[in-house]
């Protein structure tokens, strides 16, 4: 190709003649530049709120005009008492539900989703409104099943997750890791980067990163099983699970960063801790009050 | 003497519509150069407060011009005191048929690949690039707004599609 033809622009305009598609097309890579252009011919640009742009303009704009100061006084009360309003009606609507150490719930939300909630975790969503919006809040961890329909949301403090139809697991802690185990998931964190998850992909956000964590192939989370999975994961997340299933308080000061490979089951606690803390060469003492202290083995 | 013209900018109406008109197409932009949602923002709305203080300056035919010129600018100004990560995640349309759970895997890693080069390009290849490939512009609008010639715009897509075969399909 002749550098300073820039037939390829030409191409990619439609503007190029007979004979010159002709040549082209025995180029030994033309295959690969229409798989290229086919690929980005279907790219969007991400969506902007050009309400909120503008309004931020406007906003900016009129602070240089003086307004009678008493007008702006007045006008300010009247909007915090329809926000107080607003914010006290959204929470009378909604449906609250939480679950404590030890404990695991099955939520049948009303258009036969299901949520299946794990230890210390908390739910909101507003039941009236759920034909129209299939929205609600968590923190925690849950396991979803939604049925197929319109948009389905969850909001967390480290982010978001929308789906169609689809089986995927929020773990809403320390940081928040989504795993997808069937159908597609789009992910959403708080500053709004996206990512499109399949069957078996796994994310951890943490602070603001968004990582590709592997997830083993499985069709739901172990912890519904009755047991916990980790690999390779911090001492202290497998240490915070332990006092949510077992609802013990583990006193760590002692204890170096480790990290822990292997299972321990929820309905076992001696099990659990000598799985955990033998592999580790943690020594563990249990106290009366439900508490467990440990100390690295000399 | 300037005569009162019906498109004076400095009129509230007439700068709503200039705002409508070219705002999403200067916010895309500036997603291009950036790759960040909030910065493009921010940028599109300095852009329009600048026409706004220069609208007694700015006729209407230049209006165009005059933002993307100024977007420049400010962008310019931001980095320098920043390094700029490209992180360009742009949205990728899927056909719409979710009843298929089963995606083709290559297809998602492909336009991953693509993804990834896109965000490599030099920043004057990528920018024309994607005007032209996303916002559907031709190489004459795209001239006009960056103020070159055409045929550095032929140019740069030209390189651009020959940097994206080699990124994406040589052997590494």
């Amino acid at each position: 190709m002749n550098k300073e033809d820039n037939i390829l622009a030409r191409w990619m305009s439609g503007k190029l003649t007979e004979s010159e598609l002709e040549n082209l097309k025995k180029e030994k890579d033309f295959a690969q530049f229409e798989k290229i252009i086919d690929a980005c011919d279907n790219l969007q640009a991400p969506n902007y709120d050009s309400e909120k742009v503008w309004h931020n303009i406007k906003t900016v704009k009129h602070k240089k005009k003086r307004i009678k100061f008493i007008f702006n006084r007045l006008s300010a009360v009247a909007a915090s008492i329809v926000i107080i309003l607003g914010i006290y009606l959204a929470f009378n609507n909604s449906t609250n539900i939480k679950t404590l150490a030890c404990q695991k719930k099955t939520i049948q939300l009303p258009d036969g989703s299901q949520v299946i909630m794990n230890a210390i975790s908390e739910i909101k969503y507003n039941a009236k409104n759920w034909d129209e919006k299939r929205t609600l809040f968590m923190t925690g961890e849950a396991f979803f099943k939604v049925k197929k329909g319109s948009k389905f949301t969850v909001n967390t403090n480290h982010g978001s997750v929308e789906v169609l139809g689809t089986s995927f697991n929020i773990f809403d802690r320390e940081n928040i890791e989504v795993t997808c185990f069937t159908g597609k998931v789009k992910v959403t964190s708080t500053e709004n980067k996206e990512i499109l998850l399949l069957p078996n992909d796994k994310i951890r956000i943490d602070n603001q990163k968004i990582i590709k964590v592997k997830s083993e192939e499985l069709t739901k989370p172990s912890w519904i099983n009755g047991e916990s999975r980790f690999m390779n994961a911090k001492l202290s997340q497998v240490i915070n699970e332990l006092e949510r299933q077992y609802n013990i308080k583990i006193d760590a000061s002692n204890i170096k960063g480790h990290l822990f490979t292997g299972t321990f089951p929820h309905s076992n606690k001696e099990l659990a801790l000598k799985i955990v803390f033998n592999s580790l060469e943690i020594e563990y003492t249990s106290l009366t009050n439900n508490k467990v202290i440990l100390k690295e083995k000399e | 003497m300037i005569e009162k013209n019906t498109s004076d900018i400095c009129n509230e109406k007439q700068f709503n519509a200039v705002f409508t008109e070219h705002s999403r197409e200067l916010f895309n932009f500036m997603y291009y150069k950036t790759g960040d949602i909030d910065k493009a923002e921010d940028l599109v709305q300095d852009s329009f407060l600048k026409l706004w203080q220069n609208c007694k300056n700015v006729i209407f035919e230049k209006v165009k011009t005059f933002l993307y010129t100024i977007a420049n600018n400010l962008f310019l100004d931001n980095i320098k005191h920043e390094k700029i990560v490209l992180q360009h995640r742009v949205l990728i349309e899927e056909e719409l048929d979710n009843e298929n759970p089963e995606y083709k895997l290559e297809e998602k890693e492909f336009k991953e690949k693509i993804e990834i080069a896109l965000a490599r390009l030099s920043e004057k290849q990528r920018v024309v690039f994607l005007m032209n490939r996303i916002d559907k512009l031709t190489y004459k609008e795209i001239a006009e707004r960056l103020e070159i010639s055409v045929k550095a715009v032929e140019k740069r897509m030209h390189n651009a599609l020959l940097q994206l075969n080699s990124e994406i399909f040589s052997k590494r």
